[in-house]
């Protein structure tokens, strides 16, 4: 649930939002107010098994786009927080693109696994 | 796979956006002062005003007596530190940039509470620079404060 300490501290995320430099200063709070709600609905929706195979893609998608953006960051060298689960701490390297890889999967298991459970 | 989960799914992120943007209002609100509050607290002199946006803007012209913190220069962290223990004794810090729609208060705000200073003491203001010179505030290009500070 990397969502809530992000809820609990919204500067903070804006802060590591904008660090990215990719949104436009003016969208960031807007940005990251969506982004932590979707991290949110997504993460308790695939707990609770709610729209199991479309939460899954979903959250493909999502991780699909912090690769990306984690990717960008390193390639235009910009050494920052990455703000994803906590504000704090974690600077941005290869690992964390390797962590979000590891829930691609993850998600695609959901994904592409049992039918057994439908909504 | 349904389109209307999907759906379901976007207006449920929605409802929970606007639920948290509502709160984080609410939460600013009460430190997000109006324009003749602020004046105020120039006046008495008991605030410090940063000034967050680039050190150009902040020379060109700015709130007499601001000191510049521009949020994006890579040398934040040393113009804090070169700041510190001013920072530290005024009781209160209010940090302003262009206007109502720029974030950069914000986001220095963030990092002055980063950096150690209390966060109560800390007053966004919200309509910056702008409002402030249409109110005919005084308003200066002296940087020999800023100067003194940083050697």
């Amino acid at each position: 649930m990397a969502a809530v300490p992000k809820i609990i501290d919204l500067k903070g995320f804006f802060i590591a939002v904008d660090n990215y430099q990719i949104v436009p200063e003016h969208f960031i709070p807007y940005f990251a107010i969506l982004l932590v709600s979707l991290e949110l609905v997504l993460g308790i929706f695939l707990i609770l098994r709610v729209y199991l195979k479309e939460t899954a893609l979903i959250t493909i998608l999502l991780n699909i786009v912090f690769v990306i953006a984690l990717t960008s960051v390193i390639l235009r060298g910009i050494d920052i927080s990455c703000g994803c689960f906590s504000k704090a701490g974690e600077v941005v390297s290869v690992h964390q693109i390797f962590r979000d890889i590891f829930f691609i999967f993850l998600a695609s298991i959901v994904m592409f696994g049992e039918n057994k459970v439908s909504s | 796979m349904k389109l209307s989960n999907f759906v379901k799914i976007f207006l449920t992120t929605c409802l929970v956006s606007l639920f948290i943007f509502a709160s984080d209002v609410q939460k600013e609100s009460g430190e997000t002062e109006e324009l003749s509050k602020i004046y105020q607290l120039f006046e008495s002199g008991e605030a410090i005003f940063v000034d967050a946006r680039s050190y150009d803007e902040y020379k060109k012209l700015h709130i007499e007596g601001a000191i510049s913190i521009p949020f994006h220069s890579e040398d934040k962290l040393h113009i804090m530190s070169k700041m510190e223990d001013l920072l530290q004794s005024v009781p209160k810090i209010v940090v302003y940039c262009d206007g109502s729609e720029c974030n950069l208060s914000k986001l220095l705000a963030g990092d002055l509470v980063e950096f150690g200073i209390n966060r109560e003491k800390i007053i966004i203001f919200k309509y910056g620079f702008e409002q402030w010179e249409k109110a005919n505030y005084p308003v200066s290009n002296d940087t020999a404060f800023q100067e003194s500070l940083l050697n």
